[in-house]
């Protein structure tokens, strides 16, 4: 989080609020001038500040992302903005305010189904935030300002979408830990810098002479789940002979599959885009949705298996893997492959090596 | 003819809940006289269940925390509230959740999920949820029950009606729910072929408001000293509501306690002859120990004066003047009610705490924390700052409320116990 580029935006007098979800408005601080940055726990090396707080059942991401906020690690921030994304991060946020742990603390209740009473709900929430933004920072934000904000954002979507594309080709162009690193760098590097950059990799990576021919042969995998902000985790799996062709994670495509509508209403485009973006299970339209789109994703990237990661103690989804278990077995029918893991990877890298080494041999 | 689904209840309700209603009523157990009626109720509700599977002449509604019975009620909708379920279920026969427990986990469902989704999801598979007609859930109060209930469309082929419940308090929030169960109106009309007929719901939102007022006076009498009623009546009267609000026969049991209590509050009588502890229970009631409540009073002299869950029914009635102000009500109590209040920021449930604590005169508090509910674990730790701050004693442990093999019964009574000795003694 806090890199080079963020210590730049700070040292001319930027302002910098954290969010914790791929359901929160960039677009909207980016308006305001702000840089959003998305919360992680790592370089978190224990937790005993935030352990006083949290209870033996909540989730490690959480936890160490709360340790690092209690530790004054990152009292370079401004404020945070949390979504109720999940009861974990929900409880964090009440933690963080009760603590005054931070200066700018919003709440933001984005609806858990996708309709046009959902939708004018979320409007009338991202305009009360916007009120507060205005008033906590001391700059007025103009609809243009937002429209300007959505644009720079949208650019950025599309340009990691190209990069996307370049883990299916043949030979690949790009490794699915590289496409994860520059998926998390966009949310935490200002959004043109970061377009510049990606546009100048993107011209590398398209022209140059792919250096993984060796790995047309290896299985393709489609790497979901929650809360995954470790290229190293996939290097991992990488390293053993996995070639990751696609993913849906939180903090991978799900931030840049979709686009906020450049043509409507700038707010209405940022709930949209919020409501309807690739679902997680925190979105209570249906499973079989979510299913649809996976299947799809299957079919596109020519998978040869999925692996399905999620933080021990994330209920959403636990009850997910419970039902995709299923749907394999009976419909989808391609091997999948359950991690249960612990926020930073270096706590589980053995029993990663061993599970994802023993799938990859029942896929050869 | 297909098996008939819940078989295991059926044999319950013959074989266990029967009997116990009679020696309720004879007084062979403690309390009879006042849990007597809300076993009558139990029963009733489930053989109306059965009925409604069996003859098909009545539609059946599951559905979730957020909602209340009344519109259902309305509708001539049996409603069956699943939560409610899994503790009647494993009332007296703790090896009854162990057992869907397990099948839900062997399903995939993963331990640390909330033990009434994974006791629901077993028995879901095994045939003991009823085969209802539809289902209607709320996008709240947890994330366990939000992917709880998308586990359990994909094993059922009925229609799943969802409603988004906001997290916010807000006049907004409530009016938008409203505009939530407005909608709902639609589908229940769709899935029973009849109107909604508005006299009807105001009829039965005034039953509904003739127990609420009963209910309302009962908490009142219980913040005398001594307290009238045992902890028992709490829990017992607490778990029958959420599925007979709005019916005459609940009405009728929460008028005689309430009777009954301002009789004991005149007379100075106490649920316990010396009292000497009112406790404050947070949060949940444990299916598994049904002496518990017998056995504080006997070994402490410590009556739990009210419990979080069912204090959540300190509620204003519903106004009836109009459809729109009934939804509005309905709106604000399915949010406010039990689990659904959950749902909101810690502040506003340390809020609650302290008026419960202040209103009912306790002495201390004592705090069952279920591993699967992480809204709490991420709570209590606050509250025990402020029980700290302001000198309120407060006992908290982990278990799981239904499934015995998490904390057994002599390890919950230990801690208790430990705490009277060491901090109340």
């Amino acid at each position: 989080m806090d890199n080079e580029y963020v210590r730049e935006w700070k040292a001319r007098g930027g302002r910098v609020v954290g969010y914790f979800c791929s359901h929160a408005p960039e677009e909207l601080l980016w308006a305001a001038d702000i840089l959003p940055v998305r919360m992680r726990g790592t370089g978190s090396r224990e937790t005993s500040r935030a352990d006083q707080y949290l209870g033996p059942f909540n989730c490690s991401f959480v936890r160490h992302t709360l340790d690092r906020i209690l530790s004054g690690e990152l009292e370079w921030l401004d404020g945070v903005i949390i979504t109720n994304s999940c009861d974990h991060v929900r409880r964090l946020f009440d933690i963080i305010a009760s603590k005054k742990a931070l200066a700018f603390c919003h709440y933001l209740d984005v609806p858990h189904l996708s309709n046009s009473d959902s939708r004018r709900r979320l409007v009338g929430e991202l305009a009360q935030l916007k009120g507060r933004l205005e008033r906590g920072f001391g700059r007025a934000i103009a609809e243009d300002d937002i429209v300007a904000a959505i644009r720079v954002y949208n650019a950025g979507r599309r340009l990691l979408q190209r990069a996307s594309r370049l883990r299916s080709t043949d030979p690949p162009r790009a490794t699915g830990s590289e496409v994860l690193a520059m998926a998390v760098a966009a949310a935490s590097v200002p959004r043109d810098r970061f377009n510049a950059l990606l546009e100048r990799r993107l011209e590398e990576l398209e022209g140059g002479v792919p250096e993984r021919t060796g790995a047309t042969a290896e299985p393709r995998l489609l790497l979901i789940g929650g809360m995954l902000d470790d290229p190293a985790y996939l290097e991992v799996i990488e390293s053993l002979g996995g070639r990751i062709v696609g993913d849906q994670l939180c903090c991978g495509s799900k931030t840049f599959s979709t686009e906020a509508d450049e043509s409507i209403d700038p707010l209405e485009a940022i709930a949209r885009r919020m409501l309807e973006h690739f679902p997680c299970p925190r979105m209570v339209s249906g499973y079989g949705i979510r299913l649809e789109g996976l299947a799809s994703a299957i079919r596109e990237s020519r998978a040869d298996g999925v692996i399905c990661q999620r933080l021990k103690f994330c209920d959403l989804w636990g009850g997910e893997t419970e039902m995709l278990r299923r749907s394999f077995r009976e419909e989808i029918r391609v091997p999948l492959l359950v991690l249960e893991r612990d926020y930073l990877t270096s706590g589980g890298l053995g029993q990663l090596r061993t599970r994802a080494q023993a799938f990859l041999e029942s896929l050869a | 003819m297909a098996e008939r689904a819940m078989r295991y209840m059926r044999q319950k309700v013959e074989e266990q809940f029967k009997p116990m209603a009679q020696m309720l009523r004879a007084e062979m157990l403690p309390h009879g006289r006042l849990l007597a009626g809300a076993m009558d109720l139990v029963i009733a509700h489930y053989e109306e269940t059965f009925q409604a599977m069996d003859e098909r002449h009545r539609k059946l509604c599951w559905y979730e925390f957020c909602l209340t019975p009344e519109l259902f009620l309305a509708m001539d909708i049996h409603p069956f509230l699943g939560e409610v379920h899994p503790a009647m279920m494993s009332l007296g026969s703790p090896e009854i959740c162990w057992k869907y427990v397990d099948v839900a986990e062997e399903n995939g469902m993963p331990p640390e999920v909330c033990v009434l989704d994974k006791f629901m999801l077993g028995a879901l598979i095994e045939d003991e949820m009823p085969r209802a007609d539809f289902i209607v859930t709320a996008s709240g109060p947890c994330d366990s029950s939000r992917i709880g209930y998308q586990a359990f469309e994909q094993l059922t082929d009925c229609p799943v009606y969802r409603l988004d419940a906001p997290v916010d308090d807000s006049p907004e929030a409530h009016a938008y729910y409203a505009g939530e169960i407005r909608k709902l109106i639609a589908f229940l009309e769709e899935q029973t072929g009849q109107r909604l007929d508005v006299d009807r719901l105001r009829e039965v939102c005034e039953e509904s408001n003739r127990a609420t007022e009963a209910v309302l006076e009962l908490f009142e009498l219980r913040r005398a000293r001594p307290c009238p009623h045992p902890g028992a009546v709490i829990q017992y009267s607490y778990m029958v509501m959420l599925n007979s609000l709005g019916r005459p026969e609940f009405t009728g049991y929460v008028d005689f306690l309430r009777r009954d209590a301002t009789e004991a509050v005149r007379a100075g009588r106490g649920a316990v002859a010396d009292e000497r502890y009112r406790v404050l229970w947070y949060y949940v009631p444990i299916t598994f120990d049904l002496e518990l409540h017998d056995w504080l009073e006997r070994r402490f002299a410590a009556v739990v004066i009210t419990d979080l869950l069912s204090s959540f029914f300190r509620q204003d009635p519903i106004d009836t003047t109009s459809l729109d102000t009934m939804l509005l009500s309905l709106a604000r109590r399915g949010l406010e009610a039990t689990m659904g209040r959950l749902r909101v920021r810690s502040s506003a449930l340390t809020e609650r705490f302290l008026r419960d604590y202040e209103d009912f005169g306790a002495d201390c508090v004592i705090f069952p924390g279920p591993v699967g509910c992480k809204h709490v674990w991420g709570w209590v730790s606050l509250l025990r700052e402020v029980c700290r701050d302001r000198g309120i004693p407060i006992c908290v442990f982990d278990l799981d409320w239904m499934d015995s093999r998490i904390r057994p019964v002599e390890s919950i009574r230990g801690a208790i116990e430990q705490f009277f000795e060491t901090v109340m003694m």
